[in-house]
């Protein structure tokens, strides 16, 4: 079972899609309720992007053909098959679980014997939190998800975070453990320790700075996105990424493939 | 006349958000003890009891 929550499948709703570009400069969607990532050519951006601005699909179609020049017929085909396309569309879920070696459980036992007793409590808690994710993410949205994590997902525009460590000043000596912890335990996790986890554990853990979840493309040739999360002005397990994801994507500079009126 | 080129749109699935979602190469370890040594070892003062 998953719950999808969002619009009734045919009404288009803007707060079900976010948007970005990745470093080729292609519109990459996410659709928050099924949680899949969409590639969108130029004109499936052009549409998403007229049903952003006024959900009705008569509308989008009129527009393609005042402005395109095509059919009536072929317009309004298009607009439902983009339509349906983003609201039917949901990828597979790799199950990349690992399976434990007694060697390797040992190792890790005796790891987490030798810490002080304050890191073995922050191990602990970073490990339950973990596990309720882990439970979580197959069931529900990341913006349920996140939400319930104390971490919403911002979708408001914003510049991406300046790479570089973390900055841990002004932490207490709890959410400092707890930034260690969080990385010790994911390097452990049965599950691969993806930037997602992470920061969806992380901003729990730094729940009182009131974090937000935010996602991006990684300016790479691969087709990787990146999650992070920021506490105000600071961002936590930044990366360099092509731009956020955000409700109204900033317009492409070069080589993008959106269309303005 | 129309004053841009205009396609049928094109829409491909790219995956899923907890498989794509998943930027920094090297954050994946063989689990369990592949991952001693990796850069996660506890900071001096988490050595001992507190």
């Amino acid at each position: 079972m998953r719950i999808r929550p969002g619009s009734r499948k045919g009404s288009w709703s803007a707060r079900d899609v976010i948007s970005s570009v990745d470093a080729s400069g292609q519109t990459i969607l996410l659709h928050l309720p099924s949680g899949t990532y969409l590639g969108l050519d130029q004109s499936a951006a052009r549409i998403v992007e007229l049903l952003n601005a006024d959900p009705d699909p008569m509308h989008a179609a009129d527009v393609l053909v005042q402005h395109y020049g095509v059919g009536v017929d072929q317009a309004r085909g298009d607009v439902r098959a983009v339509v349906a396309a983003v609201q039917g569309v949901s990828a597979p879920r790799t199950n990349r679980v690992r399976r434990p070696t007694v060697p390797g459980a040992l190792a890790v036992s005796r790891s987490w014997c030798s810490m002080s007793n304050r890191y073995r409590w922050s191990t602990f808690k970073v490990t339950v939190v973990v596990a309720v994710i882990e439970v979580g993410l197959p069931l529900v949205s990341i913006p349920r998800l996140a939400r319930w994590m104390q971490v919403p997902l911002a979708t408001d525009g914003t510049s991406p975070p300046s790479a570089g460590p973390d900055d841990l000043s002004g932490l207490s000596d709890a959410e400092r453990r707890a930034h260690w912890a969080v990385r010790w335990v994911l390097a452990r996790w049965l599950c691969d320790g993806t930037c997602l986890r992470r920061a969806l554990v992380l901003g729990f853990f730094l729940r009182r700075h009131k974090p937000v979840l935010r996602l991006g493309m990684v300016d790479d040739s691969d087709v990787v996105a990146h999650a992070w999360i920021e506490c105000g002005a600071r961002a936590f397990d930044a990366q360099p990424v092509t731009g956020t994801f955000s409700a109204t994507p900033a317009p492409v500079s070069q080589g993008g493939h959106r269309v303005h009126d | 006349m129309a004053e841009e080129s205009y396609e049928a749109p094109q829409i491909t699935v790219l995956g899923d958000i907890t498989d794509m979602t998943q930027a920094k190469p090297g954050i994946y370890f063989d689990f369990p003890g592949a991952a001693e040594g990796a850069g996660t070892k506890p900071p001096p003062h988490a050595q001992g009891t507190s």
